[in-house]
């Protein structure tokens, strides 16, 4: 892809020089790009039968002009894509960092204010609770979902019924987050887990109030949302598993490695690309937190259980203050772009390669 | 062929009592491996469950008993016509199945037209309009909401099916082109060289050669971004306010404000529609979900 543009640069320089030049550079890039050769020789077979030389002549400027059409009407192709990429979120970048620094209500013409907003973020009494949660929320999302789904993905690789259990552990993500949301919502409720666990006597768990005491509503909201995503971390670790060789394993265990060890020193050695995807993907999600946290708690009570991305949206929509919402999420967006550059960096390189 | 019989190790007196005791312990850890996950599959069943039967309750019933008695009598079906009516949820549900559909198939036929342009036209500066593309998936979507909203505000996009519909397109048109110009990138390019010989068009053979070789991805995305579209509630909530206009979730987490302490059977019927068509998807459809998931995978 790279290498092809300086190619189509010099085609473009070649322009303005005689087709007998032009016509050996095309000869010789034949074996690397075929589309170049293509267009003068199909131009020749449709000229065939005239005078030699003035039909070559003509061809290979028939050709070019004909590339140069189709390369220009090329361009139309990608219009839609990016009209609505840089006109949705470039523009909504640039506007979220220009708001970032107004006082913008939503009431009075806003005006310039400088890094109040951020300042102010800094002195907010909610900004150690909206970083203490997403914290909580992203160090969990790595450790249970991700983890028992690992667990689960070994437990149940190459087992018979197999199956039932993926599907079985599948079935909440198919649900949805604001559906697990809900469900939960009723679960933890006073109609919910707290009759179960009354009934099995279990009265100090029965009287918990399980969405309102801090900090064990973000914990209960994390049970939600392990229920919810493990099933596909789960799937996610069987494919890198899939992609073990077998042959490895068997070697290892011919020299005597199983259970632990063989995890510990083969299996989990040879997942390290699929971990790092996972971990990555959990981070920058639960960094974002929003749906199951609106459904169930709406950051409360008192925005105990709010993390920025539930923040940034009351400050925005609740509150009216777009100019300090604005602000929060972009603090937040440069938390996401600090953990997935590594991420991001890795997976362009795919993308070029 | 004998490579086999050679590296294994010759039979050995003392090997057949230790092989049977590494069995059997192997079958005890069999054991206990198929219990952990049956406890598992059950605490994850439980709730799936509880909803089922509880959304099936009558309201004085279910405060009436404890909520994991089955019900006394079977409402389901008039839980669910109240949820669909009085609460809105079936416009929801119909606003969100044409979002999904056509959100999907506009998002996938775009990044399809782009995909091709940059891989296989090879236009100037393609790599480059290819990470202008790719950078909406960069960023969180909270950074969104409040241009957004004033935009719409603005442009008369606010509280429209329309508005909606573009932003949906918007959001799932970056991850299909990642995706769809790796695919693309693997089609032999003689085939497009042979059709252009015949006289056959770009578009055509876009139509024609490509989209059909890369069904199974194409497929895959548009049951992502279906899903997707599916399962916001963000944008439904900030970019739209009438229930006419409003998606599914928006419709469902309002109905959670609106009869959590008069009648959860309600709520928990309308969370069984909400979900019964990614349900559906995931299990009618589930080879190729998982072949999607390998998709995101190697988005990393």
């Amino acid at each position: 892809m790279r290498h092809d543009q300086p190619s189509q640069k010099r085609r473009a320089k070649d322009l303005g020089r005689s087709y007998g030049i032009v016509f050996t550079k095309v000869a010789r890039r034949v074996h690397r790009s075929p589309k170049v050769m293509k267009e003068p020789a199909a131009g020749s077979v449709r000229a065939a039968g005239r005078s030699p030389d003035n039909s070559h002549e003509r061809a290979v400027r028939e050709g070019r002009r004909r590339r140069r059409r189709r390369h220009l009407s090329a361009y139309y192709y990608v219009v839609p894509a990016v009209i609505l990429v840089v006109g949705m979120f470039w523009y909504s970048i640039i506007v979220t960092i220009e708001i970032s620094f107004t006082n913008s209500n939503g009431l009075s013409s806003p005006h310039f204010a400088g890094f109040a907003n951020y300042s102010a973020i800094l002195h907010d009494s909610a900004l150690s609770t909206n970083v203490a949660n997403t914290l909580i929320w992203a160090v969990a999302m790595v450790l249970l979902p991700a983890g028992i789904g690992l667990i689960a993905a070994i437990m149940v690789h190459g087992k018979r019924g197999g199956d039932l259990f993926r599907s079985v552990f599948y079935v909440p993500y198919a649900i949805g987050f604001v559906t697990t949301g809900v469900i939960w919502s009723f679960l933890f409720g006073n109609n919910g887990l707290s009759e179960l666990f009354g009934a099995l006597g279990l009265h100090s768990l029965a009287s918990v109030q399980w969405l309102n005491e801090v900090p064990l509503n973000t914990y209960s909201m994390i049970i939600a949302s392990t229920w919810q995503t493990m099933g596909v971390d789960m799937l996610l670790f069987l494919v890198g598993l899939g992609t073990i060789d077998r042959a490895v394993i068997e070697a290892a265990s011919l020299d005597g490695a199983s259970g632990w060890r063989m995890f510990r020193h083969m299996t989990f050695p040879l997942l390290t690309p699929m971990t790092r995807v996972i971990v990555a993907i959990s981070i920058v999600n639960a960094l974002q937190a929003f749906n199951i946290i609106w459904v169930m708690t709406q950051g409360g009570p008192y925005g105990s259980s709010s993390t920025f991305a539930v923040w940034t949206y009351q400050e925005s929509f609740e509150l009216f203050k777009m100019g300090y919402g604005a602000a929060i999420s972009v603090v937040l967006t440069l938390f996401v772009l600090i953990v997935s550059f590594g991420y991001l960096r890795r997976s362009l390189k795919e993308a070029t390669a | 062929m004998n490579t086999g019989v050679l590296l294994k190790a010759p039979p050995d007196e003392s090997s057949a009592p230790a092989d049977s005791r590494r069995k059997i312990g192997r079958s005890n850890g069999r054991v206990i491996i198929y219990a952990v996950l049956t406890v598992a599959a059950i605490l994850w069943v439980l709730p799936v469950w509880w909803t089922v039967i509880d959304a099936s309750k009558s309201t004085s019933d279910f405060f009436a008993h404890p909520f994991y008695d089955l019900p006394h009598e079977f409402n389901l079906f008039s839980n669910i016509a109240t949820a669909w009516t009085n609460a809105s949820l079936g416009s929801g549900f119909i606003n969100s199945i044409l979002y999904g559909v056509v959100g999907a198939g506009a998002s996938v036929a775009i990044a399809s037209l782009a995909s091709y342009a940059i891989v296989v036209l090879r236009i100037r500066g393609g790599f480059t309009i290819f990470l202008i593309v790719f950078s909406g998936t960069v960023f969180p979507l909270q950074m969104y909401i409040v241009p957004l909203f004033k935009m719409y505000n603005s442009l008369g996009l606010y509280d429209t099916r329309i508005g909606l519909f573009l932003f949906y397109t918007a959001v799932s048109v970056p991850f299909c082109t990642l995706v769809l110009r790796g695919f693309y990138s693997t089609v032999p390019r003689e085939y497009r060289e042979a059709a252009l010989v015949d006289g056959v068009s770009e578009a055509r053979i876009l139509g024609k050669i490509y989209v059909p070789l890369s069904r199974s991805a194409v497929l895959v995305l548009f049951l992502f971004q279906f899903t997707w579209i599916w399962n916001d509630l963000l944008f439904g909530i900030v970019l739209s306010a009438s229930p006419s206009v409003r998606p599914v979730m928006a419709s469902l987490s309002s109905l959670l404000g609106v009869y959590a302490g008069s009648s959860l059977p309600v709520v928990l019927s309308g969370a069984l529609i909400a979900a019964s068509p990614t349900l559906f998807l995931f299990f009618g459809l589930r080879r190729f979900f998982v072949q999607g998931l390998t998709l995101v995978a190697r988005r990393g």
